[in-house]
């Protein structure tokens, strides 16, 4: 009961789902819709868990004073302030919710997000720096790059762009250069990668679907 | 006073660079809340309401009572005798999960790709040709570095490993600058924001 069912339960699951991809039969295709539904329906239980879990550890932080008061009341505050204005005045279009999501998680979020251009840039400074071959292709590439997403990029294709023959060439042509990078050797690593992950994916779910990969149960 | 309190906000956010502070901390929590709350709000009206609620009580689906008493099992979490029921769920939600995965992941990340790889040179310009044959040198040799049951003791087997990393450091060097690049444009963004907040404000 406590191993077996859950282990039958995906089995079923798993082979009913990888096989509704590859079988058209309309029961099939009728349970994969009802399964998109269902996970929705139980994900919001689970979702109910994970709420629990917030208030508890930010009211038990609130109790043992384990950092100033304030900051576990601002979260549970806030998040209480959301919830009932949710209840109350829904989620449409001009509700107050609406107007907090529009008017302070959007651009606080973006305002943390825009943090990491610094850090980023701190990271960049330590990385490229031309120690070896491989260092040196790593900062040249990504120096290709960003003179040819800026403005200046383009200036500069424009003031070295001479005429060969009738046709204009661009000496320094960042943009293009750019493009080719992006497009070809990188598209080739990229897809050498993808097919490392997905074989790395599929073969982690063949081993969760025929019960060899347990970890989930303990 | 709306653009008040959120230029102030923001505010404190980068403040952050200077360190970790209370100002920052208080308005991390704020977003912390907010993105819960909305998050709950958002799946609890899209999956229990729509999916749940009215499709049982307006429609007259009384299937939806299994998920619903699926989800419900989710709650013997709680009971240190019956805690094993809260994986029955948990089961549907992995078993089903994974099964949804399998078929798509191979037709796109692998088929499709190889199929991308591996076209036909006929009415290419040579220019066409070239990258497509360096976009195949690039993904075989890139998986030749990653296939550590080989020994790579020969010269050729080194030389081809190396042009492998090769490809990697161009990529990853052009991944490395564009992301760069988007985060500073963000941060411009945020900055026209704020500047667009103080010039509402006077």
């Amino acid at each position: 009961m406590k191993i077996m069912v859950p282990l039958l339960i995906v089995f079923i699951g798993g082979m009913l789902m990888t096989f509704q991809y590859y079988i058209d039969i309309p029961l099939l295709n009728n349970i994969y819709k009802g399964v998109l539904d269902w996970h929705m329906v139980i994900a919001v239980f689970a979702l109910v868990i994970a709420v629990k879990s917030l208030i508890e550890r930010q009211w038990k932080n609130f109790r043992q004073k384990t950092e100033h008061p304030v900051y576990p009341l601002t979260t549970l505050i806030s998040f209480f302030a959301v919830v009932l204005l949710g209840i109350f005045f829904g989620l449409k279009q001009g509700s107050p919710v609406n107007f907090i999501y529009n008017n302070f998680l959007v651009p606080l979020q973006a305002t943390i997000f825009s943090l990491l251009a610094f850090y980023i840039s701190s990271a960049a400074y330590r990385a490229f720096r031309a120690k070896n071959f491989s260092s040196t292709v790593l900062l040249i590439a990504a120096m290709i790059v960003v003179m040819g997403r800026i403005p200046l990029g383009d200036l500069i294709a424009t003031w070295t762009t001479i005429s060969i023959s009738g046709k204009d060439f661009a000496i320094l042509d960042f943009p293009g250069w750019t493009r080719w990078i992006l497009t070809v050797p990188n598209v080739g690593i990229k897809r050498a990668f993808i097919f490392g992950i997905t074989l790395g994916i599929v073969s982690t779910s063949l081993k969760v679907i025929l019960g060899i990969e347990r970890g989930w149960l303990k | 006073m709306v653009e008040i309190i959120t230029l102030i906000l923001m505010l404190f956010v980068l403040s952050f660079l200077m360190g970790d502070n209370p100002f920052f901390k208080f308005t991390e929590r704020l977003i912390v809340g907010i993105s819960a709350g909305y998050g709950f709000l958002k799946l609890f009206d899209d999956g229990f309401i729509k999916k749940f609620w009215i499709p049982l009580f307006q429609e007259g689906q009384y299937w939806v009572i299994i998920p619903g008493l699926l989800g419900m099992m989710f709650f013997f979490t709680f009971s240190k005798r019956w805690n094993f029921l809260a994986k029955y769920p948990l089961a549907f939600l992995l078993g089903t999960g994974v099964g949804l995965e399998i078929g798509p992941r191979i037709e796109t990340s692998i088929l499709r790709q190889i199929n991308a790889t591996a076209v036909n040179f006929s009415g290419m310009s040579a220019g066409q040709v070239i990258n497509y044959i360096i976009i195949l040198i690039a993904l075989l040799t890139t998986m030749y570095y990653f296939l550590f049951v080989l020994r790579r003791d020969r010269p050729a087997e080194k030389l081809i490993a190396n042009i492998g990393i090769f490809f990697m450091m161009l990529g990853f060097g052009a991944s490395f600058g564009y992301t760069i690049m988007g985060r500073i444009s963000l941060l411009i963004e945020v900055i026209n924001i704020f500047f667009e907040k103080i010039t509402s404000i006077f």
